[in-house]
């Protein structure tokens, strides 16, 4: 009799376990990017724009470019022309992704320019590199260090940066600027987020998997 | 009899332990949304595993392009742990019949060994759908990956509407069954107890079960296997169809050894419950069989129909 129940309700036990712990189609990145972004000043040594470089990964990379022609290893380029212009004009909506806020307040960023799709045949990997302006260049100074995220609130992408020069500087005035990186530690991001943030889409599951890149210009602030 | 209560917490506990299983699978909403509470350590530590393979999804692509770039055996040798591991993990995301499988073991089987036959089947049998719908569109028919991709929700549609009837016919037999069993004999005597000794002729048992348990195999097996499709897809764009065809097959050892283990597991608790049901002396518990048989059609049933719902909504991505 005991040990009927006892099987009974220890296969129950473990199957509640096995069942529980595959989440609801628990939002995942189906699409990795790798990131660079050069931050370009203008004259006055304010940012004015950044410059982002996405790679994307074999996956997205082949069928982005599937059925595209193709000769000697290369790409049509007006195909990749179109190609970045399509993808740029999708993201407007999305505002490419980025959030850039100075001394914690929001800034405004303006329609991406100077689109480029590239195909590195050597690693089978496209790239996206656009330019996202500033409406107003924001100098980064002591307590108002400039902060970029660019993340994809569905998580759909998961966006990261390269661990070799994942940021530079560029452009006019940027001496005593330096970028830091704040990357989270993704493990406890998984571990400790409520379930709610898994299942509810408002709830932008993506910036909890972002990187913060930090611009500071001129002396630190002790 | 006070006997009755614990054979229906019994049932009701069996039934809610493959609705968790089911709702598990497929976000059903909830109403009023859900609370925001922390994640117990277990499930949190279990999504971060959910979240390596993901990992090795994506190391799949270059261990692909290495071994038909390259054709070493050390490539090879990675691209076939990677496409294991990637299975195992995979397997406990949603899809590849974890539910209908349980739910037909809960239904209409008790051995061990055929709940593992089912499962390895019923895994070979996704990712076989996979390499022929890859193989016959793509390389066949010359579409292009989007339009490969664009087609395989339907042929998911009619997976689920076989799951569905699958689900129905379980269903109408327990009904059936149910009712043959119950009236010949009088409500008075105490039958319960003698009836379930009668040990059920295996021959019979097996011969009857075969039909249910290939339309599972069939329904289940219809649907490709999500990540199989994927790497199939992508060979074809590396002119590599066959390196992807064997990674599907490993990767569907690995997803058949996932659902082994849930296979495995409700046949242990449903035999459990059997001999429980056996010695309870209610006429609740004689007709356990005929209730389980109703009870997972009826999960089978309805997970069908939801998942034949929800293959008219998509995700929407800026990239795709």
């Amino acid at each position: 009799m005991q040990s009927s129940w006892k099987q009974f309700l220890v296969s129950l036990a473990v199957m509640g376990i096995v069942a529980l712990s595959a989440q609801p189609s628990m939002a995942h990145p189906h699409v990795f990017i790798d990131m660079k972004t050069a931050f370009r000043f203008d004259d006055e040594g304010r940012l004015e724009a950044l410059r982002i470089t996405w790679i994307f990964d074999e996956f997205y990379s082949a069928y982005a470019v599937d059925g595209a022609p193709k000769a000697n290893g290369a790409y049509d380029e007006k195909y990749l022309a179109l190609l970045a212009e399509e993808n740029l004009k999708n993201l407007a909506e999305w505002n490419y992704f980025a959030e850039v806020t100075s001394g914690g307040t929001p800034v405004e960023t303006g329609e991406a320019l100077d689109g480029l799709s590239t195909w590195n045949e050597e690693t089978g990997r496209l790239s996206l590199t656009f330019t996202l302006p500033l409406k107003v260049p924001q100098a980064a100074s002591a307590g108002t260090a400039v902060d970029v995220r660019i993340f994809d609130p569905s998580y759909y992408i998961t966006i990261d940066y390269v661990s070799d020069e994942p940021v530079s500087l560029a452009g006019g005035q940027h001496q005593g600027c330096s970028v830091a990186i704040a990357v989270p530690e993704v493990e406890q991001v998984w571990t400790s987020l409520p379930e709610s943030a898994f299942t509810n889409p408002d709830n932008r599951l993506g910036a909890n998997f972002a990187s913060t890149a930090t611009l500071n210009c001129g002396p630190e602030k002790s | 009899m006070k006997r009755i209560a614990p054979a229906a917490l019994l049932l009701a506990l069996t039934i809610c332990a493959f609705g968790s299983v089911a709702w598990a699978q497929h976000a059903l909403p909830i109403p009023g949304g859900s609370p925001a509470e922390a994640p117990g350590m277990f499930s949190g530590i279990m999504r971060y595993i959910m979240a390596m393979q993901q990992d090795y999804y994506r190391s799949m692509a270059g261990a692909l392009r290495a071994v038909n770039l390259q054709g070493s055996l050390a490539a090879a040798w990675t691209l076939a742990s990677l496409s294991f591991l990637y299975g195992i993990f995979h397997a406990a995301g949603p899809g590849h019949g974890k539910v209908v499988v349980a739910s037909y073991i809960l239904a209409d089987e008790r051995e061990v060994r055929r709940g593992i036959l089912v499962a390895f089947l019923s895994a070979l049998a996704q990712a076989i759908t996979a390499i022929t719908a890859v193989g016959l569109l793509s390389l066949a028919l010359g579409l292009t990956h989007r339009a490969t991709a664009g087609a395989v929700p339907y042929i998911e549609r009619a997976s689920f509407a076989l799951i569905a009837c699958l689900g129905a016919w379980l269903i109408w037999r327990a009904v059936r069954g149910g009712l043959e069993h119950g009236h010949p004999h009088g409500h008075h005597h105490d039958h319960g107890h003698e009836h379930a000794h009668l040990p059920t002729p295996a021959e019979l048992k097996k011969a009857k079960g075969f039909k249910e348990m290939a339309a599972m195999i069939l329904s289940v097996g219809l649907r490709p296997c999500s990540g199989a499709v994927l790497v199939l897809l992508f060979a074809v764009t590396q002119g590599a169809f066959l390196i992807g065809a064997a990674s599907a097959l490993i990767m569907s050892l690995g997803t058949a050894i996932t659902v082994s283990v849930l296979a495995v597991l409700t046949v242990f608790s449903k035999n459990a419950a059997l001999r429980i049901a056996r010695r309870m002396d209610s006429p609740w518990a004689a007709r356990i069989e005929p209730i389980l048989m109703a009870g997972g059609g009826a999960i089978i049933l309805l997970f069908g129909v939801l998942l034949f719902a929800g293959t008219f909504t998509g995700p929407a991505s800026p990239l795709l």
